[in-house]
């Protein structure tokens, strides 16, 4: 099945060729987390502050559907 | 001779009645730096009648490459005494109150209390966790500004909307912050910051409530994204201490 993953601020570094508004798209087995996804795109897990899916917050834990829609952002702190 | 406020009367749907509410409104501004510098400036200048600034640091020599409400003369001074006589000069019309303080878990639910509505100028999470509850705690509606390096965001909370731990569940600080901001990007979140706060006191347009603004200056490109109220948010949903879920 097919998902989409935005990555914003600095996770798009951790993904050659990522660019902010163009979302990678994976195909991926069915029963796949967010972390399995996080794990496979070489993020590290704990610069993942924000898991959304399809808009909504998630947990690592949360298996994904055809067609989802993952965004994950860094802790933006700064000021 | 053209009054002060000539282009915002000017502007379709403002008029006198939308600068009679910037007047009349009284807004908070949590920290006075790279994002407190743009948006200090834009509210004193629009005729926002009462600024209140927490901000306890003083200026050192590398907050001038983008805290542009202080000079080189000012270095060494309380930034929040150096902003207050930088606002005043522009626009001797308002107030411009200080608090010379961090705002934390003790001091933010006094700091929020008089005020309208609060901006998120800090530099830390810590900070605006305590922001967070005392502006849920006291209805005030706040406006989130937060950047890094290259990048920055914009969202803006009101009472019965998401709020911060909807948006960030278990924030905790980056295990390496980077240091580095280019000062454009400060200026320009602070900018769309202060355009949050002029929306919200004059009832124009749509604010950035259960949206996230990304702006990345190095591909040139911004983004919005969409998030919903948590119904199990600790601090504004039903997982709150002391309520029954």
């Amino acid at each position: 099945m097919r998902i989409e993953v935005h990555l914003y601020a600095t996770l798009l570094e951790y993904v050659p060729g990522a660019r902010l508004g163009a979302p990678q798209v994976l195909d991926v087995p069915p029963g796949t987390t967010v972390g399995d996804v996080v794990a496979r795109l070489g993020l590290p897990p704990e610069e993942v502050a924000i898991v959304m899916v399809n808009g909504v917050h998630r947990d690592a834990d949360h298996v994904l559907a055809e067609g989802d829609r993952l965004a994950l952002f860094p802790p933006i702190a700064g000021g | 001779m053209a009054g002060r406020y000539d282009r915002n009367l000017a502007l379709p749907g403002f008029g006198g009645a939308g600068q009679a509410r910037l007047a009349a409104a009284r807004v908070l501004v949590v920290g006075a730096g790279g994002l407190g510098s743009a948006v200090l400036y834009y509210l004193a200048a629009a005729g926002v009648g009462a600024i209140g600034i927490v901000e306890g640091d003083t200026v050192t020599l590398p907050n001038l490459q983008r805290q542009i409400l202080y000079a080189t003369a000012d270095l060494g001074r309380a930034k929040a005494e150096a902003a207050r006589e930088r606002l005043l000069a522009l626009n001797p019309e308002i107030h411009v109150e200080v608090a010379g303080t961090r705002l934390d878990e003790k001091t933010a639910p006094g700091l929020v209390a008089a005020y309208d509505l609060v901006v998120d100028a800090t530099d830390n999470i810590p900070a605006r966790l305590a922001l967070n509850a005392a502006c849920v705690a006291a209805g005030k509606p706040w406006v989130h500004g937060a950047v890094c390096t290259y990048t920055g965001q914009v969202t803006t909370f009101v009472p019965g909307g998401p709020c911060y731990c909807c948006l960030y569940r278990f924030p905790k600080p980056q295990a390496r912050p980077l240091r580095g901001v280019l000062g454009p990007v400060p200026g320009a979140v602070g900018a769309l910051q202060a355009a949050e706060v002029i929306k919200y006191l004059t009832g124009l347009g749509e604010l950035l409530v259960g949206r996230l603004l990304v702006l990345e200056v190095l591909p040139a490109r911004c983004a919005v994204f969409t998030y919903e109220r948590n119904p199990s948010c600790p601090v504004c949903g039903s997982g709150q201490q002391g309520t029954s879920a």
